[in-house]
């Protein structure tokens, strides 16, 4: 079987990632590599991982979810999971699980404010690091 | 009417051990929603029908599950023996007021025609092999928890459970089958999850203890159990795992 590949968008520095439905295994790995390449590259300074066409997160994918998140963080992008939807939230929260470490928004908009912000802010304490050295 | 109580258990007594046998006809009989403690021979398509919903947690083994239910059927008199068997357990509705003798003997019972089989055609059986057949079993759980008119909320919880069991199948034996059910009194969602794979040593561990983890794995069992309300597991060593979850609809 093709595997089938989940598209990325690349909007100014930050990569874009909308998750439909349910996904193998065989997906999330090739994601992951297809993220991290892009990432690689050098240009990207965020990712949002947009969740709101998934119907159901169990706990596997959303493990994969955080692990692709931080793996990110890792390299030097900040990581936003966006648009979980309630029922999803409800249920991960009755499993007892959380995502750990990963910064969440309501819906893709604030996960691009919110990258925006935390790019606003690395600007400003670097250039503060800076006139502090002169 | 007969009471063929006592013929059945003979009969499962070839599977069981006595005791546990009289156990099988009991829990069947009350799941089956049956009124009494005793069976009529006229009960015997009803019985056959809960029983295959009931023997998944005594016979892990497809096999020889289908042939113990295939005996039980044969104590049926032959107009009663309803369609062909099927390997899938499939809820039968009870026939309001009509004893099955009444039916011509002869008459054929096509299962894929008229109004009671698309009761029938809620739910079904995923054989778990790869990650593909558990996105197909998490999605078979959210359109028959859909078909039985649970909330959103709900048919994502049991999707969800689905996912889990499944994966834990994949995980841990690489083959299996998940079944999805619709069950009678009370009204509601019951997954079966079965494999023949290296079976779990400590059950209590797993649902209990040590397993614990925020970001995912070993969540499986225990937060099947906790999104579905119930959730049984018989296990042997070497044999295999059966795993029935059941959600009352509310």
């Amino acid at each position: 079987m093709q595997t089938a590949r989940i598209p990325i968008i690349a909007l100014y520095a930050n990569l874009i990632v909308p998750l439909q439905g349910a996904i193998a295994d065989d997906v999330m790995v090739q994601l992951s590599e297809d993220v991290t390449r892009r990432i690689e590259d050098g240009r990207i300074r965020g990712l949002v991982i947009d969740v709101s066409g998934v119907e159901t997160l169990d706990s596997y994918l959303t493990k994969n979810l955080r692990d692709l998140a931080l793996t990110a963080r890792l390299m030097g992008v900040s990581a936003v999971v966006s648009g979980l939807r309630p029922a999803v939230a409800i249920t991960l929260i009755e499993m007892g699980l959380e995502i750990p470490g990963v910064r969440t928004t309501l819906n893709l908009e604030r996960a691009l404010e919110a990258l925006h912000e935390a790019h606003e802010e690395e600007a400003r304490s670097l250039g503060e690091g800076g006139q502090g050295d002169a | 009417m007969p009471d063929a109580t006592e013929t059945v258990i003979g009969m499962l007594a070839q599977y069981f051990p006595p005791a546990i046998a009289r156990a099988v006809v009991r829990s069947t009989l009350r799941r089956g929603g049956f009124a009494n403690d005793s069976l009529d021979v006229g009960d015997l398509p009803d019985f056959v029908s809960a029983l295959e919903q009931t023997l998944p947690m005594y016979i892990v083994d497809l096999e020889r599950r289908g042939e113990c239910v295939e005996r039980v059927r044969e104590l049926l008199p032959h107009a009663q023996r309803g369609p062909a068997p099927s390997p899938r357990p499939r809820p039968t509705p009870r026939e309001n007021g009509r004893s099955p003798a009444d039916r011509a003997p002869d008459s054929p019972r096509d299962p894929s025609d008229g109004a009671a089989s698309s009761e029938r055609l809620v739910g079904g059986s995923v054989r778990v092999r790869s990650s593909h057949d558990v996105v197909q079993a998490c999605d078979l759980a959210r359109e028959t928890a859909r078909k039985l008119e649970f909330s959103l909320l709900d048919q994502t919880k049991i999707a969800t459970a689905a996912s889990e069991l499944a994966r834990n199948i994949l995980l841990y034996a690489g083959d299996g089958e998940v079944r999805i059910l619709k069950v009678e009194s009370p009204r509601g969602l019951q997954i079966t999850a079965i494999d023949s794979g290296p079976g779990i040593a400590d059950i209590d561990l797993v649902m209990n203890g040590g397993y614990r983890s925020r970001t995912g794995m070993g969540m499986g069992l225990k937060g099947a159990k906790r999104l579905m309300g119930e959730l049984e597991i018989r296990s042997r060593l070497g044999v295999g795992t059966t795993v029935v979850a059941t959600k009352v609809l509310r």
